[in-house]
């Protein structure tokens, strides 16, 4: 077989680097992947990985280095220390050439006029929804409007650069940085999307742009299509984004890796809708876990200020409507109506309020946060986040509609028991060792939590449980399975090739 | 001849939702009507002008002219729903060919929806500013009415204007029919009453939710009200409640805090009489409502214990499983309430699930009536443990109504109100389901409703509450 190349597309964490200096959880699983796929790389067979993004000139396709994708990470690389260390770390990505200065250009400076703005709008949304209905209501209108507007000017503005690119230029790659890869790319290399690439609306022409003038074989990497089957979830502009880019780059890709069956399922509901054939029917990668230094777990955790062992049931996750943080909140409620005070543990969140959370929040400070029961713990740092884990009793995860559930997975690499709710992939996640409610049914999830609390020696048992027979999956096997998946994709591109011999 | 006198005076104040909900007001309109009807002469009406001891009597007239009474009649009706055809169209568009990103043409057209949209509210406020005026207007021209003692009233020139203090005699009832927890001072009032001018104290207790369930209401709510209740209870001397289960809640509530009850609890059954105005719906209204098609109806305020968010996952769910176009639409009759953004921007996000889902605000009556005449059915998710309003309505109609599953077996329903769990999304799904698809055990139902229902009027309210008052 041929040598071929991966190239990896970098561009949306690229882009997600401008405007945040913490990775989210697909920034951090494309991380974690990129750290252990040269190391799965077939020996054999001629296997290549390089990196790609979209050129400051309009290039779709423009290769970086390994030490530009690794100063990428770098620069997202979160915690306190991180901030501490920010100047030092920061100067050698500091970049001279161009290309580079575009990526990073003050992303600090422009960060700050973002959140400046954020804060002006949310501030004018509270005042709109205060005012009187019959006045607040045209107000809000235009408010959204003006902001599709601008959303519409900026993608206009995106797309403009990759059609111009596409008309115009046929020239050969521009290289970022001089790469000692064998050349450029070639017809039946393949481009691996694994990102969260739908943040580009132009994304679709890009690709098509890609195929067109390289002759890459895209392979996609789906992690859900929430967006799309439960659309109530998202604000109306992630929706039609979200969908649009569905529509335009599914159809130009026939190889398709999902990360559950969940979210297979999904696709293929999705595919038969629109009546599209795929290569190869969606490949199941299985998702790794952990998160950071998992070596550190086993240390002990340097977080003050939480709260103490053992006092406590956690629930990571960003607070928004989807992950259900209300039927937590209600459980608790019930349990203080129905026990006595000191017998109930409490409720920790670890995450940042999102979207759709206003009333949760109100209804927790019009309880006194349930007297003290619930602790909000925002945005922890992974040193936190790993003090939360070990120290708790148990971790819930009452999620309505997920791609994996990242967070079962860790629960159980940190050996915490997790209750979390039946549905879509969840179960896939957290497989014989979580205990399942059905979030629908409030009984069944009251009952469930309540046994949990109350049984302390099923509860040891059942950590006993997880900690002899949990065998966590190793991301290397995520990065194996999505090369076999490059691999077959790369082979079928061949073939036509071969017949025609 | 003992005297009642009624605390009309949040009809005068017209505090927020929260303190005084639709299902209150209709239900204080509609008793001092049947109070009216049945005694006029031993009724008075009254408001406080001033302190906690000033209070005058009203006119009967007079409060019905008051906006709140009549925007009940003459309504003020909104229909929100999936946002203009205009949307619609540019979203088919957008669909049909999945477009990459919108061209020029897009980005002008929005931006001159943004201006029209900005315009616009020159118009609303406009016309918001006249309605509050004009609102203004009536009160003050009803208040300055009530000032002068010259009023003429049909009773007598004594009942209108003049105040408690010379009107009340000993052994005279005070009643509080409608909510008045916002007062702080209203023990004050009591007090004098009782006291001084030796005229006895009778309350009617809706609930007593922000007390249990403080996680419904907003924290201003939960504050007072829990420290109104706290001291104006013991002092009442006789409690009114709509159910047993109200009972039960304040018996237990005065025994957490160690306080004696000092008369027995006097249950009111609830009316349901047809309301006044009946049928003939003019044809404009009748163009604003959402008549055409099936529907599923579910009356009341939005806010967090009427549970309205599960009836959204519900129609979410049947949607999978039925057939384009046979699954009914869902409207949602009342006002949007507190605690309930979050719903709102859910049903924002999606289309109003693709159009599925209408939200009728502040009907009138005639509305009203057309909205309950041509619906399915109704459903009642409320968490609140108690057979609403809006289900005796239901049942007033003919219309079978779904209401959550009570904790207690209760006779008010007369055995034809039929039952989910509101807090289980697959019992919610599968009684709802059935009902949109069986029609004709539907229809047998609707006629069992029509053959057995014996409606209670509102007069027997207002006798109930005479009986244990005069």
């Amino acid at each position: 077989m041929a040598a071929y190349t991966i190239w990896i597309d970098m561009q949306d964490i690229f882009q997600y680097a401008e405007h945040n200096r913490r990775p989210s959880g697909i920034q951090r699983q494309v991380y974690e992947i990129l750290q252990v796929l040269h190391g799965c790389t077939p020996q054999s067979e001629e296997v290549h990985i390089g990196y790609v993004r979209k050129g400051v000139d309009g290039n779709p396709a423009c290769i970086v280095s390994a030490q530009d994708v690794e100063n990428l990470f770098a620069s997202l690389a979160d915690d306190e220390a991180s901030a501490v260390t920010e100047p030092v770390r920061k100067a050698p990505s500091v970049p001279k050439k161009t290309t580079r200065k575009y990526l990073l250009k003050s992303p600090f400076a422009k960060a700050m006029v973002f959140k400046q703005f954020n804060r002006m709008r949310h501030a004018l949304i509270r005042n709109f929804e205060q005012m009187p209905e019959p006045l607040g209501r045209p107000l809000l209108r235009a408010g959204t409007l003006q902001m599709r507007v601008l959303r519409m000017v900026r993608d206009l503005r995106s797309q403009s650069v990759v059609r111009h690119s596409t008309s115009s230029q046929r020239t050969p790659v521009r290289i970022a940085e001089p790469v000692s890869c064998e050349g450029g790319m070639k017809p039946g290399d393949i481009f691996l999307i694994m990102g969260a690439a739908w943040a580009d609306a132009a994304f679709g022409e890009r690709l098509h742009a890609i195929r067109k003038t390289y002759g890459l074989k895209p392979v996609l990497l789906i992690y859900d299509l929430i967006p799309l089957t439960c659309p109530e979830w998202f604000p109306p502009q992630v929706v039609s984004t979200f969908s649009a880019w569905l529509e335009n780059v599914v159809p130009q890709c026939s190889d398709i890796m999902v990360i559950s069956q969940a979210t297979r399922k999904d696709v293929q509901d999705f595919l038969a809708q629109r009546r599209l054939h795929l290569n190869q029917a969606p490949w199941v990668v299985p998702m790794g876990g952990g998160f950071g230094d998992m070596t550190a777990a086993t240390r002990e955790a340097e977080a003050p200020g939480l709260p103490p062992a053992g006092s406590y049931v956690l629930f990571v996750s960003t607070l928004e409507a989807r992950k259900n943080h209300i039927l937590m909140f209600r459980v608790w409620a019930r349990l203080l109506r129905e026990k006595a005070y000191e017998d109930i543990p409490t409720l920790v969140f670890a995450g940042r309020p999102a979207s759709m959370v206003e009333d949760l929040m109100q209804q927790m400070e019009n309880t006194e946060y349930l007297d003290g029961k619930i602790r909000l713990i925002r945005e922890p740092s992974d040193e936190e986040l790993r003090g939360l884990y070990k120290n708790c009793l148990f971790t819930v995860f009452p999620s309505l509609y997920e791609g994996w559930g990242l967070p079962v997975t860790e629960s159980l690499l940190f050996g915490r028991p997790c209750v979390a709710s039946n549905v879509t992939s969840i179960p896939e996640a957290g497989g014989k060792f979580a205990r399942y409610f059905d979030p629908y049914d409030f009984e069944d999830v009251y009952r469930t939590i309540r046994q949990t609390i109350e049984d302390r020696e099923g509860l040891k048992a059942w950590e006993e449980h997880i900690r002899r027979d949990f065998q966590p999956t190793p991301w290397s096997d995520t990065a194996r399975a999505i090369l076999k998946s490059c691999e077959v994709a790369h082979r079928s591109s061949q073939q036509p090739e071969m017949r025609a011999h | 001849m003992n005297r009642v006198w009624i605390d009309v005076d949040v009809l005068f104040t017209s505090p927020s939702l929260e303190v005084c909900s639709e299902d209150v007001r209709r239900f204080l309109v509609e008793v001092c009507l049947a109070l009216q009807a049945c005694a006029p002469d031993r009724i008075g009406f009254v408001r406080r002008k001033s302190g906690p001891q000033d209070w005058i009597s009203v006119d009967w007239a007079d409060v019905k002219d008051l906006p709140v009474v009549t925007q009940y009649w003459t309504g003020a009706l909104h229909v929100i729903g999936r946002q203009s055809e205009a949307k619609k169209h540019s979203k088919v568009r957008n669909g049909a060919a999945p477009p990459h990103v919108a061209g020029i043409a897009d980005v002008l057209r929005t931006q001159f929806q943004v201006l029209r949209a900005a315009s616009g509210w020159f118009g609303a406020a406009a016309r918001y500013g006249a309605q509050q005026w004009q609102e203004n207007l009536v009160r003050r021209s009803i208040l300055s009415k009530n000032d002068g003692v010259t009023g003429k009233s049909r009773h007598s020139a004594l009942l209108n204007g003049a105040p408690l203090k010379d009107l009340a005699r000993p052994g005279d009832f005070f009643l509080a029919l409608g909510p008045s927890w916002n007062r702080p001072d209203y023990s004050q009032t009591i007090r004098w009453l009782r006291d001084v001018m030796r005229v006895q104290f009778a309350l009617f207790v809706h609930d007593l939710q922000p007390v249990r369930y403080p996680e419904w209401f907003t924290k201003a709510t939960n504050t007072h009200y829990e420290a109104w209740h706290r001291t104006v209870l013991p002092l009442v001397d006789q409690v009114f409640v709509r159910s047993d289960a109200v009972a039960e809640e304040v018996t237990g509530y005065l025994a957490h805090i160690k306080r004696p009850l000092l008369q027995p609890i006097v249950t009111v059954p609830v009316g349901s009489g047809p309301a006044p105005t009946g049928g003939n719906l003019s044809r404009q209204a009748a163009r604003k409502t959402p008549l055409e098609g099936n529907y599923v109806l579910c009356v009341g305020t939005l806010e967090p214990r009427r549970n309205h968010e599960l009836l959204l996952r519900v129609w979410r769910h049947l949607q999978k499983g039925m057939a384009e176009g046979s699954l009914p639409k869902l409207v949602f009759v009342g006002q949007v309430g507190w605690l309930v953004s979050d719903l709102m921007q859910q049903l924002e996000n999606s289309d109003w699930l693709n159009g599925q889902v209408l939200l009728v605000s502040a009907p009138s009556d005639a509305q009203r009536d057309a909205l309950y005449r041509n619906c399915l059915f109704t459903v009642d998710p409320s968490l609140s443990g108690d057979l609403s309003l809006p289900a005796l309505e239901s049942l007033q109609y003919g219309k079978p109504c779904l209401a959550s599953k009570p904790l207690a077996e209760r006779t008010s329903d007369q055995g034809l109100v039929r039952y989910f769990d509101p807090l289980n999304l697959h019992d919610a799904s599968r009684v709802i389901g059935k009902a949109i698809e069986d029609r004709d055990e539907l229809k047998c139902w609707a006629d069992e409703i029509e053959r057995r229902f014996k409606p209670v009027s509102w007069q027997q309210s207002a006798q109930t509450i005479l009986q244990h008052t005069l």
